[in-house]
């Protein structure tokens, strides 16, 4: 019998570079950024920002003017007709309080048409019962641990949205933890001493968590390395005139609660 | 034919994912029928391979939009049945005496899937049209030479072209929430930067035998000698920095040389 050895020398290299490659860009359509949070004790003010799609390299994204925006209780017909800011155009205030436990829809009128969202009710949540700082820290050595606490409400499947600030959130479900008390940590790179960290808590339901789980892992910049075929999002907003023209962004009403540490 | 594995093959990620899933109470085996139709002519020096082929296959399975591969028990929530067919035309020259041999191969092409969803309300993938298959190659040309120096020398030589992997690239973005969320093109919808490269190799086989059974080579080469970036994967991300958004292209392999040692007894 005859055997064949082979002994091979090679260098791997492998480099990863920042390249240019044109892309198409899709027909600007309309984005609702309507993610209303109700904290006890705030300004009853809202928010909603309304804007276009733009190319995937483009800085800014246009805002859209001269639209009727206005929430309707759906249980009374009440309507609140949002108000554009003059010094801020794209933006449209009104005071509105959600209630729980009632349906509330969003509708835009903006060239011509109507653009609706499904029902949406105030999701509540829980306080966070502490927050603190921890030293632990992650493979670069130099991040910044917070313990976030909170106590799960047994009475509900309840879901979470937290908000780190500086763009950063994380959405997390009760599923294993339904009724207790639960905590995991967060870890802050490029922080300092003295900074003031603040956590939001927002409740939402189980179609927001799962768009916001798919958005979170599509903007996250560590990237997942197996991540599948990425796919463009739709919210919970829809185009009863041109259906084929749907919309992005959500609607959202979710109940919120905040506290901060200062870093040491 | 069939086939009991069903391959999810993830060409967009930073490392080729492959998830081998087997067939099963919700996954049914794939089935494949294949003509082919091929005239192959043998002559003293030179050969010549002309075939065309015809595939279709039932039951390939493809992962719905935003679906998680890894650690997932219960796969088959996030997969959809689907059909496949590829079609293309095969030549081949091959010459195969004297000093210089080799061969020329060249393919044309096309590789395409459907998968459609379970309801009105769900369309499937790319509103259920025919798109690329993760495979997809328009034109696959290699060319392998070797040319015989003398009894110690041998030249190698070789040429690949093929047209890019399909992939997925963002055409939008948006804001909602403080959060850039970038817009994607239906799946497989572009295609990576053509690959090709050219390696070549000489072979030294030393006469002298130390030892009579052994037969001992030695293999100077070097692989993609014009140093060519053959892009691996494409990601896109938004720089932390500048807060633009950027195309992050992996590749591996730039040019590469090698030495190698074989003995044969």
């Amino acid at each position: 019998m005859r055997k064949i050895i082979s002994i091979v020398f090679v260098l791997f290299m492998s480099c990863e570079e920042v390249v240019q490659i044109d892309l198409t860009t899709s027909e600007p359509r309309l984005v609702v950024d309507a993610a209303l949070n109700f904290k006890a004790g705030e300004s009853n003010e809202q928010k909603i920002h309304l804007g276009l799609t733009s190319g995937f390299y483009e800085e800014n994204n246009p805002v859209v003017s001269d639209a009727t925006v206005r929430i309707i209780n759906m249980d009374n017909g009440q309507e609140y007709l949002f108000f554009e800011e003059e010094d801020a155009l794209g933006t449209y205030t009104q005071d509105f309080v959600a209630e729980f436990e009632t349906n509330y829809i969003l509708q835009i009128y903006f060239q011509g048409d109507l653009y609706e969202s499904s029902l949406e009710q105030l999701h509540p949540t829980v306080p966070i019962d502490l927050l603190e700082q921890g030293d632990n820290v992650l493979f670069g050595g130099d991040e910044t641990e917070v313990i976030i606490h909170y106590t799960d409400d047994p009475s509900r499947d309840d879901f979470y949205l937290f908000e780190f600030g500086y763009q950063l959130y994380f959405a997390s479900k009760d599923e294993f933890y339904q009724g207790n008390p639960f905590s995991f940590s967060y870890f802050y790179e490029n922080i300092n001493p003295g900074d003031l960290v603040t956590v939001n808590i927002m409740g939402i339901d189980q179609r927001h968590f799962d768009f916001m789980s798919v958005v979170i892992e599509q903007t996250d910049n560590n990237g997942n390395p197996f991540s599948t075929t990425p796919s463009t999002v739709y919210g919970n907003l829809y185009n009863t005139t041109t259906p084929e023209k749907a919309p992005y962004g959500y609607f959202r009403l979710s109940e919120l609660f905040s506290k901060s540490i200062t870093v040491d | 034919m069939a086939q009991y594995l069903h391959l999810l093959s993830n060409t967009t990620a930073p490392t080729p994912l492959d998830v081998w899933t087997p067939s099963g109470k919700y996954i049914k085996p794939q089935i494949l029928d294949q003509i082919a139709i091929g005239y192959f002519k043998n002559a003293e020096t030179y050969s010549i391979e002309i075939e065309a082929f015809l595939k279709k296959i039932k039951n390939r399975i493809d992962y719905i939009d935003s679906a998680n591969l890894i650690a997932n028990d219960a796969i088959e929530q996030s997969i959809l049945n689907g059909r496949s067919r590829a079609y293309g035309l095969e030549f081949m020259l091959r010459k195969s005496r004297g000093k210089l041999k080799g061969w020329v191969a060249y393919t044309l092409s096309k590789s395409v899937q459907q998968t459609t969803g379970i309801s009105n309300q769900d369309p499937g993938i790319n509103d259920g049209l025919w798109y690329n298959t993760p495979f997809d190659k328009t034109h696959d040309f290699s060319v392998t030479t070797s040319y015989k120096i003398n009894n110690k020398w041998n030249l190698n030589c070789n040429f690949i072209f093929q047209t890019g992997r399909p992939t997925t690239y963002p055409n939008g973005q948006y804001v909602y929430d403080n959060l850039t969320i970038p817009l994607y093109e239906n799946r497989n919808t572009n295609r990576l930067p053509s690959y090709h490269r050219l390696d070549i190799s000489a072979t030294l086989k030393p006469q002298k035998k130390k030892y009579k059974n052994w037969d001992v080579s030695w293999v100077f080469g070097i692989y993609n000698i014009y140093n060519r970036k053959n892009a691996q994967s494409l990601s896109f991300r938004e720089n932390i920095e500048t807060g633009a958004n950027e195309a992050l292209q992996t590749a591996l392999f730039g040019i590469v040389p090698s030495v190698s040692y074989n003995f044969k007894f």
